[in-house]
């Protein structure tokens, strides 16, 4: 990995402390002369990523004062950052602290400067990020917090080196960079599996029965209910809810339906494995059922012995080290990290309804023996919705998630898609799909660049999993050549790039009419533009070469 | 007594790509490439975590070999064996 890392401050930051091995992950990291730090925004390349620390004190002086003109102070950093970030194509994160010391006494009556200040630079850098997607901001009070001031500063480490923080202050630090940059480049945990007994309630159904199980509002009671009010959160943000009980199935859908205590419904669960095989199997048949791999599962179980099973058998699953402290899971559930996003979309609201509708469409689909008809009949309908400033980070989104129906697997950043809208040669649109089982919004993803005169390139096209079995892509290739004709191209290319996770579109192009091009046409000054790996085989057809199988599925 | 083999576990983990030389308790600050002033900051830091103690300011500037570390260790009734 190239990419570069600078890390710059205003205070001493201990470069080469083990705290910062793990950010070693992302790139190569590097540490500015501390009290360089708007060296690093000036001077930063485009694909640098720049972490930031910067302590108010840098800004504000030491001393006492007893105003300060927050405008005057922090107007040219911002500049410079907002500077820095255009065209950025790799993370900016800043970190800011105010090092205030709470004075009870004073603070009693009014909020103090540096509390001020911390508020009014925190809502300039959020407000920036707020429409800049590589721009992170971390409040470093509320990070510290965590473990308390004092813990995370360090006086002595100040004045004998001018290093604000202590070993523990470094390292909740490093940690909180760690986390936003494994989210910037790696994608959520999308499926949450909860076992039932002591788990969502205290007791076990089979021996203590429904009346005899705790949960509801008194004592132990109250934190199950807790524990089901955050698992809930969740589901309603867009991760998928599912049980995996060694129970008898009946018993348990009986507390859903007849325990006042209970905050989850039957609604809120998107599948479930209620039965006595080992839970591994479980969550493989729930990963098939779901169309989602493993290594989005995430498995929460009291057992320490399920645990154990379930690291050993199935590796991928993030299986939670729960607590034997119960009072602490409601909390822990709240911020595991693995289901952290930095936005979440309309989409992701309506998600567990859309994988509830997939485990029902491919049921159906299993029991009737003329697929086509039956396709038919769901009345599907599509539509193509273009990219705008309330559509764009769902097109980020599908783009950094998609990995089975995805020619290229391309990542593009918001910023891309952004500058890839305002080429005027090229082709950009979203695809909505919804049938008889549910609106399922928009899963596709559509980018045709031009390659010469009467060529178009089929840059981008992606679908999400879950409406798989649709042969959307015909209604989406349809589109495609319609609009490609409309501006007037001949014929169009495109690109398996074989990755460990696309063979499902293996044979796209050759089932939909297209022609292998021989490497040697590649020469032509057509498609020179065109990079090639040695997991790329490119495909032709003509726009207007003929209907397309299964488009007759849709109301087109 | 304090068990200069735990010592030598944290110079490993304080400097993971260096090349720690053999007459481990000779060594002091320079003998090698990544144990400079700031090293021997990470280092003492390294220490203190390890041990569960706390050296004073003056512990940050006088402490710069393995002899330093071993005897404040001592002095500071750290026993690992």
């Amino acid at each position: 990995m190239n990419r570069r890392i600078t890390i710059s401050g205003s205070s001493l930051l201990l470069p080469n402390n083990r705290a910062w091995e793990k950010i070693k992950l992302y790139g190569e990291v590097s540490h500015n002369d501390y009290g360089d730090w708007s060296g690093s925004l000036i001077n930063a390349a485009i694909d640098e990523i720049v972490v930031q620390i910067i302590f108010l004190d840098d800004f504000l002086g030491a001393s006492d004062k007893t105003h300060f003109d927050l405008d005057k102070i922090f107007n040219l950093y911002l500049q410079l950052l907002k500077k820095s970030l255009i065209a950025k194509t790799a993370p900016t994160i800043i970190a800011i602290a105010s090092c205030d010391e709470i004075d009870a006494v004073r603070n009693s009556k009014e909020t103090s400067l540096r509390q001020q200040a911390q508020q009014y630079l925190l809502s300039s850098l959020h407000e920036l990020a707020s429409s800049n997607a590589l721009l992170y901001v971390i409040d470093l009070d509320r990070t510290f917090a965590k473990i308390g001031y004092n813990c995370a500063f360090d006086s002595r480490n100040w004045y004998f080196a001018h290093c604000y923080l202590s070993s523990k202050g470094l390292e909740v630090l490093t940690d909180t960079i760690y986390q936003i940059l494994n989210r910037h480049f790696n994608t959520a945990a999308k499926v949450l599996v909860l076992d039932c007994d002591n788990t969502i309630w205290g007791g076990v159904i089979g021996e203590d029965g429904i009346s005899g199980i705790q949960l509801g509002s008194d004592g132990l009671g109250q934190v199950f209910k807790d524990f089901q009010i955050e698992a809930q959160k969740l589901a309603r943000q867009g991760v998928i809810l599912c049980l995996a009980s060694k129970n008898n199935e009946e018993a348990v859908w009986d507390v859903f339906e007849h325990h006042s205590g209970m905050v989850l419904t039957k609604d809120d669960i998107s599948a479930s494995a209620i039965n006595w095989n080992d839970k591994a199997s479980n969550l493989e048949a729930l990963s098939i059922s779901l169309g989602v791999g493993l290594d989005s599962f995430v498995f929460w179980d009291d057992n320490p012995l399920e645990r154990d099973q379930m690291i050993f058998q199935a590796p991928k699953v993030d299986t939670v080290d729960v607590p034997k402290d119960v009072l602490s899971w409601p909390k822990l559930l709240r911020t595991l990290s693995c289901f952290a996003k930095f936005q979440i979309t309309e989409d992701d609201v309506k998600k567990a309804d859309q994988y509830r509708s997939r485990a029902s469409f491919i049921e159906a689909k299993a029991s009737t023996s003329d697929t086509l008809s039956y396709l038919k009949s769901i009345d599907l309908r599509a539509s193509a919705i273009e990219i705008n400033g309330g559509t764009i980070s769902r097109a980020a989104q599908l783009c950094a998630k998609t990995n089975q129906f995805n020619m290229r697997t391309v990542r593009y950043s918001e910023a891309d898609i952004e500058r890839f809208c305002l080429e005027n040669s090229s082709v950009c649109f979203l695809v909505s799909v919804s049938d008889v089982y549910g609106d399922h919004g928009i899963v596709g993803l559509v980018y045709l660049k031009k390659l010469s005169g009467e060529v178009a390139f089929l840059d981008t096209m992606l679908m999400s999993c879950r409406v798989l079995g649709r042969h959307l892509e015909s209604w989406m290739l349809n589109e495609i050549f319609l609009r490609l004709n409309k501006l007037g191209f001949k014929s169009l290319v495109g690109e398996y790039r074989e990755t460990e996770k696309n063979q499902l579109v293996k044979s796209f192009f050759t089932d939909y009419g297209f022609t292998q091009i021989q490497s040697d046409s590649l020469n032509d000054s057509a498609f020179h533009n065109l990079s090639i790996t040695d997991k790329s085989t490119f495909f032709t057809r003509k726009v207007d070469e003929g209907s397309l199988p299964f488009l007759e599925i849709y109301n087109v | 007594m304090f068990d200069l083999k735990a010592l030598q576990d944290v110079f490993v983990k304080t400097f993971p790509t260096a090349v720690i030389p053999d007459n481990f308790s000779d060594l002091r600050l320079g003998d090698f490439k990544e144990w400079d002033s700031l090293g021997n900051f990470n280092l003492l830091l390294a220490i203190e975590e390890m041990y569960e103690i706390r050296f004073d300011i003056e512990d940050m500037s006088a402490l710069k070999s393995v002899q330093d570390f071993s005897q404040r260790l001592d002095s500071l009734g750290v026993v690992t064996e």
